[in-house]
């Protein structure tokens, strides 16, 4: 019930207040940013987060689930809170959280450092879990901003360096609140493709801690570690870690460097494959004089072989000659023998000769004729 | 979103490995050699032009991410 006094102050119940405080501020302050130290954190029932942020005079509540939780936190750091403003008809006032993230260099540091403790022990680094990323591959799945220096950077390299490429790509924000979300979101839908490219490629360029912070969460870290498809990760330049390159399979100092660790370069390529083509055309050459050299061996060992026979036959020859030589009734008289005809009939024993038989006698050069006398 | 069918680049090299590595046996039979050679030189060609000519190219992906 309102009612209007006279010097116009509105008077309400309770509930009413409650009710107008929240939609006044609701117009007033649909979403605000409290940056501050973190105190007092409290998680109910693994679900519910409580926490405080204050600075050298203020102190505000705050609260939220675990779910908005960039990863563990611990007082004393510095966070940077979205939410809404809401005066609670119990409980009082506090923010509702709709997003958390470390702010300052040393609280991101901090973050990550509890992130990266608790992740680890998880075994999300694990060397064990690297995959081998593929060398040369025909499609690339690209998560990047396609307005930053990264995008265009990776693309020059790549096209210098290779072609034929099929790089699919989604645009995401790299930095700021939505960031996470959106990285996330990328590699979940590449991993859902029912033909998911070959390699993921996750790139940011250079930046101060809380431009690279995205890349630290949670969230994305575990989306990196879980993606089926093989994923190379390269945030700012080689002195930044983030811990999404931590759980990548492959870390690249840029991404420059990432484009590089993918594929070959052509000018290299294309010298090797000049000194393949001598290489060949020496294989080649040197086959046909092996072959020419061959058969000029082939042939000597066949003349050899045919000389030899020849010289053998020969050889044959000459012997059987001789032995027909000495075999000659002719060779025979000239070695002192004589042939003792009685008659036409050759004489061979003494018992077809008597006395007075007159017998001829050939000798090796001419015929005598001889009497028996005894 | 297919990517195009195009020439496969690790698959022409290996091949042309092989054809090195078998050329490189003195025992290889001659006119298998001379085959082997005339394919390899062929080979060398297809990967040189890929190499020279072959570009990249991007497609988007729609993103279903809800801003």
């Amino acid at each position: 019930m309102t009612e209007v006094t006279l010097d116009n102050d509105l008077e309400l119940n309770v509930s009413d207040f409650v009710a107008l405080l929240n939609q006044t501020m609701e117009y007033a302050y649909p979403g605000v940013i409290i940056t501050g130290e973190l105190a007092n954190l409290r998680v109910s029932k693994n679900r519910w987060v409580y926490f405080d942020l204050k600075d050298e005079n203020s102190s505000v509540k705050f609260f939220g689930t675990v779910y908005q939780l960039p990863g563990p936190l611990e007082d004393g750091m510095m966070l940077r809170v979205r939410g809404t403003p809401k005066l609670h008809n119990i409980y009082g006032f506090s923010v509702t959280v709709m997003s958390i993230q470390a702010a300052g260099e040393g609280s991101i540091k901090r973050a990550a450092q509890l992130l990266q403790a608790k992740l680890q022990a998880e075994g999300l680094f694990e060397p064990a879990r690297k995959r081998r990323l593929p060398y040369a591959p025909q499609r690339i799945g690209l998560v990047a901003s396609k307005q930053s220096a990264a995008y265009a950077d990776f693309m020059k390299i790549l096209d210098a360096r290779w072609g034929g490429v099929q790089i699919d790509h989604i645009d995401v924000q790299v930095q700021g609140e939505p960031a996470p979300r959106q990285i996330v979101a990328a590699i979940e839908q590449f991993n859902g493709l029912a033909a998911p490219p070959e390699v993921l490629v996750l790139i940011r360029g250079g930046g101060s801690p809380e431009d690279l912070a995205a890349f630290s969460t949670e969230p994305v870290t575990r989306a990196v570690a879980a993606s089926r498809i093989v994923m190379l990760v390269a945030i700012g330049h080689e002195v930044d870690v983030c811990l999404a390159e931590l759980a990548a399979d492959q870390r690249a100092s840029t991404p420059s460097n990432a484009a590089e660790l993918l594929v070959p370069d052509r000018r290299h390529e294309l010298q090797a494959l000049a000194a393949t083509t001598e290489r060949l055309q020496q294989l080649g050459q040197r086959r046909l004089s092996q072959a020419t050299e061959q058969l000029l061996l082939q042939k000597q060992q066949l003349d050899q072989l045919v000389q030899l026979r020849l010289e053998r036959l020969k050889s044959s020859l000459a012997a059987q000659r001789g032995l027909l030589t000495a075999l000659s009734p002719a060779a025979i008289l000239q070695r002192g023998y004589a042939i003792v005809r009685l008659g036409n009939q050759v004489v061979r024993q003494t018992k077809q000769l008597k006395p007075t038989d007159k017998v001829s006698l050939q000798l090796s050069d001419g015929q005598v004729n001889a009497t028996i006398t005894e | 979103m297919t990517a195009a069918k195009k020439p496969d680049y690790q698959a022409l090299h290996a091949e042309l490995d092989e054809i090195v590595t078998a050329l490189q046996q003195d025992d290889h039979d001659v006119d298998l050699a001379l085959q082997q050679y005339a394919r390899g030189l062929q080979i060398i060609k297809q990967l040189e032009s890929y190499l020279k000519t072959a570009e990249n190219t991007v497609g988007e992906l729609k993103a279903t991410f809800s801003e």
